[in-house]
Formats: C-alpha cells, structure tokens, sequence
C-alpha cells in the first residue's frame, strides 16, 4: 500500500536542501515505527519518492512524497504519526492510501506559485503582455560548462500580478519543469527595473485527470482560478 | 542589522544550514526566565563540530539546570564571514540568534592546536576584546576546555578560565558559582578569583612564572590545578537525544561512548596519559542509551566510541546486544579501529558487507625495536596473522598508519616499514594466489611525530623538518610495489603543533601576532599560510627550535605543569628511560606501574 503525502515546509527550514529534508522524513519514519518496505539487498533503503525537488530559499505548502507501507493505513493516522518527530516549520498537511500505479514525481504537471517583491513594480503587466506576445521565450542556463537553453513560454499557464505580488500557474515535473525564478529572470528583459524577490512560496502542485485538468493529488479536487490568485 | 533581514543574504553562501540552527532536539527555552546563558563555541565549521562528543555532552548537561540554557556556535567559513563584516553584524548562537556578546560565558573546546587561530577569529566576530586584560564588567567569561587545555599556557592572554579533565560535573559546579556570584553583584576578577577555588578551574592570573636565563621555567608560583575526573561513568547523564543536524556532518551517526581512558600506555599518545584511568560503562547502561538513541533520533548507523575500542572487558557480549538490537531496528553498527583478529573480522562480516574501506593497522612504526621504544606492544607476527585472516576474509584494501621522527628512530626502523609491507603482500598473493597481487590496495601512511606534554616523551625535541623529508623520500623509494599508495603528512603544520603542544605564555605572542596578520580557518589547506606563522615567529623574537627541536634536561620545569593531571613526573621520566633501553611497559590491567592515578581510586585501578 502507497500513502500520498502533502507537505509543508516553512519560512525557517527555507535554506535546508532538498536532500536533507528528505532524509529528515526518513528519520522520523523510522522513527514512527511503521511498518514501511524496505528495498533488498544489504543496504536496506526506505522506498520513497518526492516531488521535484525546490530551488534552496524558496517555502512550500504543497510538495509531496510517496512511501510504499508493508501494511495497510489510513491516511490521516499516517500525517498524525509522522507529524510527532517532524521539526518546527515541516509538518505533513494531507495525506491519502492507495495502490497507485505511478509515482508522484512522475504524474506531476503543474505548480503554483506565490512570488513576493521587495517593492511594488510598476507598469509590470505591461512587460508581461510585452512577454507573452513572443513565440518562444528561451531561459539559458550554464550546467557544467555546458549552456542549456529551454523554452519556457509553453509552461507558463496563467499569471496574476497585484501590486508586489505575482500569482503563476506553471509547468511542474519531469517534463517540462518551469523554476518561478527562472520566469523572473525571463520577465525581467522586458522590464526596465532590476525585479527583487523578497520570498517565493510553491503554493502547491497537481497531477492531470483524465481530461489532463490539474487537480490536488491527494484531495484529487480540481483546481480553479481563486484557489491559485 | 537585525537577524530577520541578515537571513535573507544567507542564499549567497555556501552551505547555510550551517548557521540556521532549528533542527531536531534542538533545545528551545524561555531566555526571560534564565539567569545563566552559556554559548558552546566550537572554534571550527558547524559540520566539523557537531561531530564532536563533547558538544552533545555539555549541551545535555547544561541544559538539565533550568536556570541555565546551553546555546551553540561555530567558526563560519570565508564567505559568512564577509556577510558579517559587510553588514556589521556579529556571530551570533545558533538557538536563540542571540549575539555571543551577550552570553555570560563563551566555552570554547581545544581539541586541535591549528584551531587556535579560529578562537580569536570568533572573539573578533563577536565584537569581544580578544586580550582577557582588556575585558570589560560586561563582556562574557571566556573559558576553555578540551585535550589540549592539558598545555594552557599558549593561550593565556586570551582565555579567562580553563577546565582541566572530565567536564560533567565541574561545569554545574562553575555554573551553579557563577549563578550566585551574579545575584551578589561580583565584578570579573572577583568572580574569577572565586572560580580558581573549584578543583579543575585553571585561572592563568592567579599564577604567575618565572624564567630563568636561558630561557627555561625557573618557577611556578601558584596553585596547580588539579585534573577532574569522574569516577564512575554510569552515573553521569549521557545525551540520548542528541540533535540531529540537517546536512551531512562528518559523523553522521548515534554515537555510544563506551569508556574513557586507555591502558596501553603508549608513550606517544597524550590521550593514554590525560584520561587515565580507565572507567568503563556497564553492558546495561550501553544497550539501554544504544536504544534510546535510536528513537530519539532515527539514525541509520550506531558507532561506538572509545580510544581503543576492541579492550572493552566484555566485547562479545556487548556486541552481540548491540547486533540484536541493529537488526531489530534496521540500522548499521559501525565499528571504527577494533583489534583485527578472528572474532573482529566475523563481527565486521555480520556488521556490513562492504569490504571496500578496508580494514586500518596503526603500527605507527616499522620496526619491533622501534615499536617496544614506543610501547605499541603489537608484535609482527599477530599482525601478519590478523591480516591473513582479513585476506582470507575477503578484505582486499589494507592501511597502515606510522609515524616518522619517533624517538631513537633509525633508518633501519624506517625500512622496517617497507619490508613490512613487503610481507603483507606476500601474504596476499598466499592467501589469493594472485602472484602479482591483483586487487591489493595497500595505503601506507606517515605522520609527523609531535611531543605531548603529560606523556614520556614530553623531554625529546621534534625531529627536524629537512630530516622528516629526507626519511620520506628514503621511504617512498622503498614503497614500489604498485599496490601500495603512499601518502605523508605535510610537516609544516606538524611543526606549528608542536609549537603550541609545549609552548609556555610567550609563545602566545606569536598566535596573536598570526592572529593580527589575518590568520584563520588554518586547520584548512585553502588559508593555511605556513609563511605567514613563519613571520609571526620571527616578528615576536620567538625561537621555535627552543620549543620544537631542542631536547629537554631531566629536571626542566614545564610550561604545562600549572596543571597536575595526577601522573608522577618520575613515572614518565621512568618510562622515557625505559623506552631508551627499549624496555616494555605492561597494559594497566595485567600489571599496575604506579604512575600516579590510583590516587584517585578509581576504574580499572581498583578492579
């Protein structure tokens, strides 16, 4: 049996990397004593799955993991149990049993996210509508020597700009990933000031239903437009 | 700048987990209600000192007393250290983000001289005068502790107060002092004053040296401070909810004290001398703190730790408890320099199955008659014998620790190493019948011999540094075989250690002078300046071969005996002759040599 867990991770934790918080689960995991499978083999590895990993610096109320139990649990007595050796500012928010067929880093398509600015920026509709009208928008980046260039325009689903706050709906996993800073950096060409970020914070991220419409993964609710603007 | 915004410039450095704290069993208390605040400041990076067993101790322990709170801080790497001067911020503590300023002690912990540096670093950081004379009413007591407080001397001008021995109890008592002292208004000297009275505080003030005039100690004038030890190691509190730290330290793991001291006596090791006797804790209390720390943390791996881990009495029993209790709850045991004989290798076998890292050897000289000069009593056919056995067990990676520059060392001992190693490969291709030893990695390593002050060689003077890169070099032509790699400790910081291991007040001048020039993070090849210390050295008119390489009259005072770490002076002067005739010593349990400790009546003296 799978469960699929939603978590949070604050403010405080925002600098830990993503490896550590991972392996912060599997300690309390252990600790929890639940009856979790391990893989074969002498260097016995709890087999669990998160979501794509967050850019150092950034909070979350809406990353994921799936942990494969030798038993079968509820849910919630699975958040109740982990939640008691989990640090201040992670905790898990939801979680649902099941035998799911793919994991979850795999079904994730999109994300949304909240990103604060330092100061209000002016006339930043504009550039975005400036932005948008191009056919492709190419983010570089340099990766071992190497320069990799994606075009992130097809991942950008919908923005929201109000005042120093700008919502994002984006493309999320392993097929097309969309970084909020990386939409920063590309919407900054056309804007005249330097855009600082105060904080980010991934609000949450969805898998496709059948129809490829974004829903929660474990609420499996759809998502609308007030629950991410 | 306050800490909120200073955070926020934390995304530019390296590794910041290292200076946010909020990790499991971090100890969280309400400052309004706590009348001591002590700062543990380990003068080294967070991942290097959150490793050590001290820290864990001292934590546990002071923050039983709920009128005290124990806080952390380490030494930041270069680019925090920017931050801060950029931003004119302070080093603050890692719970509480409070500035070490204002903390009522520092303690530092010596563990290695090259980290002496680092110490002045952090005062400097913390905005505290580094010069003890020039601290305010309302600046923090700064105290020291540690293996290397055994030589307090070097760091005189900079630290208030240092604690001498086993730190569980004398730190409640100094703490409970300290607490009273504060309610009756004291001033600083007043409270130090009252501080040198309890057994194991050093107050270098309250003693003052004389020099005769070549420059040797004519007097010491002052109370000696006793070391502290306790006596029965089951009795102490023991941190079984250590904090787990959220990036990879360098020991990633629970770690189980199994006792304190050695019986050995090897004449080398200052470590033998200073944590005599040995005290071990019971099966009972070690399986029952193993489980504890298990669910208190959901560590993968449990280590034991102790200088010699393979003389605890009852091994067998201990490790088949602890084997039971890892399977039970899926973690590794990690068994670190056990003896290799038969009962070791089938315990590391059911331990793990990764045979890759090799199993260590510590010879740490060539020769037998170099070996009995230095009482490592391990005799060359046990060893060959232990390394057939870990040949035949299916080891493939072996390595060999020794030491150049011992004392009445030959080039005869040296090539001693050689045709050692010759010998073990010969036993490879034996046991695998490889004939040219496919698959052996041998990795052969020398350490520059360092002089400890409280151990028998506390008179010999370093060997020089042109002679250790001659005897390397003479060595590496010998070491041909293309399994073996060999590899040789850089002498230049070997050369600074025994600087400070048996330097008196004045070569302080010189860690201050470093310190001035801009010296720290030299524990670290990327800013360790070794033309730079020279400069320092020439700059105070300090003669480092008076310290380093001159050899010592029989009835020389020494700097380090402001301390009286309880072994007679004559019993190490017995041993140092001993050693020159090449005479062994017994381990402490097959035979009492009378060195002094059984004064204290306690552990394995009164078994």
């Amino acid at each position: 049996m799978i469960i699929r867990a939603k978590y949070r991770r604050g403010r405080k934790l925002k600098y830990i990397s993503h490896l550590d918080i991972m392996r912060v689960f599997i300690r309390a995991i252990r600790r929890s004593e639940i009856d979790i499978v391990y893989s074969k083999g002498f260097n016995k590895r709890i087999k669990i799955i998160f979501s794509m990993a967050l850019s150092v610096g950034l909070e979350t109320k809406g990353d994921y993991f799936d942990i494969e139990l030798k038993g079968a649990m509820d849910g919630n007595e699975f958040k109740d149990k982990i939640n008691k050796y989990l640090p201040e500012g992670l905790s898990i928010e939801a979680a649902t049993e099941g035998s799911f067929d793919k994991n979850i880093m795999s079904l994730i398509e999109f994300a949304s996210y909240e990103i604060i600015l330092l100061d209000s920026a002016y006339g930043l509709n504009d550039a975005y509508e400036k932005m948008m009208k191009e056919e492709s928008l190419i983010f570089e980046k340099q990766k071992q020597g190497k320069i990799k260039r994606k075009d992130i325009k097809k991942g950008i689903y919908g923005v929201k700009i109000d005042g120093n706050m700008i919502y994002t709906f984006l493309s999320s996993g392993q097929k097309n990933n969309v970084k909020p800073e990386e939409f920063i950096e590309v919407l900054n060409r056309y804007y005249n000031e330097e855009l600082k970020c105060e904080h980010i914070i991934r609000k949450n991220m969805y898998i496709a239903d059948e129809k490829n419409y974004p829903i929660d993964p474990v609420t499996k609710e759809r998502v609308y437009e007030k629950d991410i603007y | 700048m306050e800490y909120k915004e200073f955070e926020s410039l934390l995304i530019d450095v390296e590794k910041p987990t290292r200076y946010i704290g909020e990790e499991i069993n971090m100890v969280r208390k309400e400052t309004e209600n706590i009348e001591l605040r002590y700062a543990f400041c380990f003068p080294d990076l967070y991942e290097i000192g959150m490793s050590h067993l001290g820290l864990r101790i001292m934590y546990n322990i002071i923050n039983n007393l709920d009128y005290a709170y124990c806080e952390r801080a380490f030494m930041p790497w270069i680019d925090f250290i920017k931050l801060l001067e950029e931003n004119n911020m302070e080093l603050y503590s890692l719970e509480t983000k409070t500035p070490l300023k204002e903390f009522d002690v520092l303690g530092f912990t010596l563990q290695y001289e090259m980290s002496y540096s680092n110490i002045l670093k952090m005062l400097e950081l913390s905005d505290i005068e580094v010069l003890s004379k020039k601290r305010g009413e309302n600046d923090p007591l700064i105290c020291a502790g540690g293996p290397c407080a055994y030589n307090p001397e070097v760091l005189e001008p900079f630290i208030d107060f240092f604690v001498i021995g086993d730190g569980e109890e004398v730190i409640v008592e100094i703490l409970d002092m300290l607490r009273k002292l504060k309610k009756n208004n004291l001033t600083r000297k007043e409270k130090l004053n009252k501080l040198f009275e309890i057994e194991g505080v050093y107050v270098p003030t309250k003693v003052k040296i004389e020099y005769n005039e070549d420059g040797t100690i004519k007097n010491i004038i002052g109370k000696r401070t006793k070391k502290r030890l306790v006596k029965d190691l089951d009795q102490i509190p023991y941190p079984k909810n250590p904090i787990v730290p959220y990036m990879k330290i360098v020991h990633d793991r629970a770690v189980l004290e199994l006792f304190r001291g050695c019986k050995r006596g090897c004449r080398f090791c200052q470590a033998g001398f200073i944590y005599r006797p040995v005290r071990e804790k019971s099966i009972e209390n070690l399986t029952q703190t193993a489980k504890k720390l298990i669910e208190n943390t959901g560590y993968e791996e449990l280590s034991l730790s102790s200088l010699s881990t393979s003389d605890y009495s009852n091994l067998k029993e201990l490790t088949d408890r602890l084997l039971e209790l890892s399977n039970e709850k899926m973690i590794n045991l990690a068994l670190p320099s056990l003896r290799v004989d038969a009962f070791s290798v089938d315990l590391m076998n059911k331990v793990s199955n990764n045979k890759k890292t090799g199993l260590t050897f510590a010879p740490e000289a060539g020769s037998q008659r170099l070996r009995n000069i230095i009482n490592k009593g391990i005799v060359e056919e046990d060893l060959l014998k232990s390394v057939k056995i870990a040949f035949e067990g299916g080891y493939r990676t072996i390595k060999l620790y020794f030491m150049l520059g011992l004392p009445k060392e030959t080039y005869e001992d040296i090539e001693g190493i050689a045709k050692l190693a010759d010998k073990i490969i010969d036993i490879y291709i034996e046991s695998t019948g490889s004939k040219k030893a496919k698959g052996l990695k041998m990795n052969i390593s020398t350490a520059f011999f360092v002089p400890k002050a409280f151990t028998p060689f506390e008179w010999e003077g370093q060997d020089k540094m042109d002679e250790y890169y001659n005897k390397v070099k003479f060595l590496k032509n010998k070491l041909t075989h293309k399994s073996i790699k060999y590899n040789w400790h850089d002498p230049k910081t070997s050369y600074l250690e025994a600087l400070f291991a048996r330097g008196d007040r004045r070569v302080a001048k010189v860690i201050y002078k470093a310190f001035k020039k801009g010296i720290f993070l030299d524990g670290w090849r990327e800013f360790f300046d070794f033309d730079k210390w020279m400069e320092a050295i020439k700059e105070t008119n300090i003669d480092p071969d008076f310290y380093i390489n001159r050899k010592r009259e029989d009835d020389e005072i020494f700097p380090w005996e402001v301390i009286d770490a309880r072994i007679n002076k004559q019993f190490l002067l017995d041993e140092r002759n001993k050693a020159y005739e090449g005479i062994q010593t017994p381990d402490c349990i097959s035979k009492c040599s009378n060195c002094g400790i059984l004064e204290y009546k306690a552990g394995v003296c009164i078994k």
